[in-house]
Formats: structure tokens, sequence, C-alpha cells
């Protein structure tokens, strides 16, 4: 819960507030669980969403943004034995990407939502998820390159 | 899938960020949390329930005693089968002579008579019980036959003695004219 809302806002005390509210509320309304979900999808939902609602009071918004660099084709990194970055550089080449970017990978990569899901949650389009992610994937290769 | 992609996948929860104090988070839900309004259980006070239980059934064995006494009471008065009634009549008239009779027979003593009495008397109460017992159960007639049976051998009883104190008597007689 803490890691989704801290990889969507990149901010330690944000993502402790989201939480805690999230907590609060789904606790004090939990009549409203209907079951068509498991308990914890039902609060990571919450959590997400008082996420995006921080988001979009900081005018973080989620449209789609052009990017020309976005369609040029990702460099695939030759396969090695072992990954050339920690994971502590992912981690932070991730806290490095901009928010849009960021919060559409950690949603696919880290939480396991599909575009699908990502776009529901985002109230963006399918492939406003997928071309976000792609070019978050890109960035992040260029900013690791730079590690 | 691409060596980053597949990197970030396999390391998922290494590269997740954890919350360094927890203790303090739950807390402040804890605080934020509203108390919900707990159901009003009543817990049942068994003392009042066990009052509230022994005066209703004294209330209601009482009433119920009283119903059946009263009804008892109408049965006996108003509700004795004709039958019944005239089967007294006759056999209590014929009783009542009978009585008289030996109360005033000269041949019995007192103590005899006294006895005799008593032993009347017994019999006319178990001819009581008989007629209550026919107030709950109005035609049986095993009972109507055993309140017959207790009148005649009332009846039967001072018949017997009756004659045998007239025999003694008249024995008597002729033995003091033979004398």
């Amino acid at each position: 819960m803490y890691n989704v809302s801290f990889n969507m806002l990149n901010n330690h005390h944000d993502a402790e507030d989201v939480l805690q509210v999230s907590f609060a509320k789904a606790f004090n309304h939990i009549e409203d669980f209907n079951y068509s979900s498991t308990f914890g999808a039902w609060l990571k939902r919450i959590v997400i969403n008082n996420t995006i609602n921080l988001l979009k009071s900081k005018k973080v918004h989620f449209t789609e943004q052009p990017d020309l660099k976005a369609e040029e084709p990702i460099i695939v990194q030759p396969k090695e034995e072992k990954y050339p970055y920690t994971i502590e550089e992912v981690k932070k080449g991730i806290a490095d990407l901009p928010n849009g970017y960021r919060i559409v990978l950690t949603l696919y990569l880290i939480e396991g939502y599909d575009h699908t899901e990502i776009a529901d949650i985002l109230n963006v389009s399918v492939s406003t998820s997928k071309t976000q992610y792609s070019r978050a994937r890109k960035k992040l290769q260029e900013i690791l390159k730079n590690y | 899938m691409d060596p980053l992609e597949q990197f970030i996948r396999n390391n998922k929860e290494e590269l997740k960020h954890k919350l360094d104090n927890k203790d303090a988070l739950w807390d402040a839900i804890n605080k934020d949390i509203a108390p919900r309004k707990q159901a009003v259980v009543r817990k049942l006070d068994w003392k009042k329930w066990a009052v509230a239980a022994s005066l209703f059934l004294a209330i209601g064995t009482g009433f119920f005693w009283l119903n059946s006494t009263n009804s008892g009471t109408n049965i006996a008065v108003h509700q004795k089968p004709l039958e019944v009634m005239e089967i007294d009549a006759h056999y209590q008239k014929l009783v009542n002579a009978r009585v008289m009779q030996v109360k005033n027979s000269a041949s019995l003593s007192a103590q005899q008579k006294k006895e005799i009495i008593n032993y009347l008397q017994n019999l006319e109460n178990e001819s009581l019980e008989l007629e209550k017992e026919l107030e709950s159960n109005i035609n049986n007639v095993q009972i109507i036959q055993a309140i017959i049976n207790n009148y005649r051998e009332r009846l039967d009883i001072m018949e017997k003695l009756l004659n045998r104190s007239a025999d003694q008597n008249t024995n008597k007689h002729e033995r003091n004219i033979s004398i």
C-alpha cells in the first residue's frame, strides 16, 4: 500500500498521509465493501484513488504528453549474465522518472496491474497507458545509462 | 521482455519502498478511525427474570387454582348430572332413615352406635371423594357405580346390624318367656 502511494507521489510524507487517510476512510466505511474483490484490492484501490486526488491537487495530470523521442525504437540491451545495474540504482532511476512515467511504470511492473486497469485507475485510455509505459521504460534506461 | 523489465519484475519486492515507522502510522490511523457505535446488547439480568418468572408462575398457578375451584364448585352445584343427583337423593334418603334407626335402636349400646356411625362417616367421606372425582370426569360410569356401591354398603351394614340386634332381642324375649 505504502509503496504504490510512494511510487506515485515520490514523497514519503505524502505517501504516509495518504495511507493514513485511506485506511481510516476504509475502516470508517467498511460497510461499502461489497466483496466484489478482495479486501486488500479494495483497500489498495482506495489508496490509489486518494493518491491520485492528491496528485490532482498538485496539478499533476495523466493526459498523453507529446514526446518526440517516444517514437524512437527502444534500445534493447544485449543479454548479459548479470544485469549491469543494482537494485538501488534502478530504485533511484524509477524515483527520478517524471511523475506520469513513474506512476504508469510502477503500476504496471511492480504493482502488477495491466494496461486496462491502469487506464481505469488513471482515467485515461488504454493506448495512453501503453504509450506512457513505453516512454517511461525508455526514459528509465536513459537515466540508468548516466549512472 | 527486455532485460530492464525482467530485472524489475524479478526484483519488485526489493524495489518496493518500505514504511519506516509502521507503529506510528497505525497509531495515527487508529486515532482517525471513528469509534463504531456498538450494538446495544442488553445483558440478561437473570435475577430479575427469575423473580418475574416466579411471580408469573405463582399468579398463574393461583389463577388456575381459583378457576378450577370455582369451576369445580359450579360443576358440583350446577353441573352434577341429573342421574347422579337422583341417585344421591334416593340413597341419601334411605341412608338417613337407617341412621335414625340405628341411633334410636334400644338394643345397641352407645359404644356400638358410636362405632357404626364412625364407620358410616368414613364411607360417606369416601363417597364424597368419589363425587369430586366425578366432577373432573363427569360421565365416568365406573365412578357413579362406585358411589352407588358405597351407598349400598352403608345400607347393607346398617340393615345387618339392625337385623342382628332384632334377632338378639327376640331370643332374649323368648328366653324370658321360657323362664
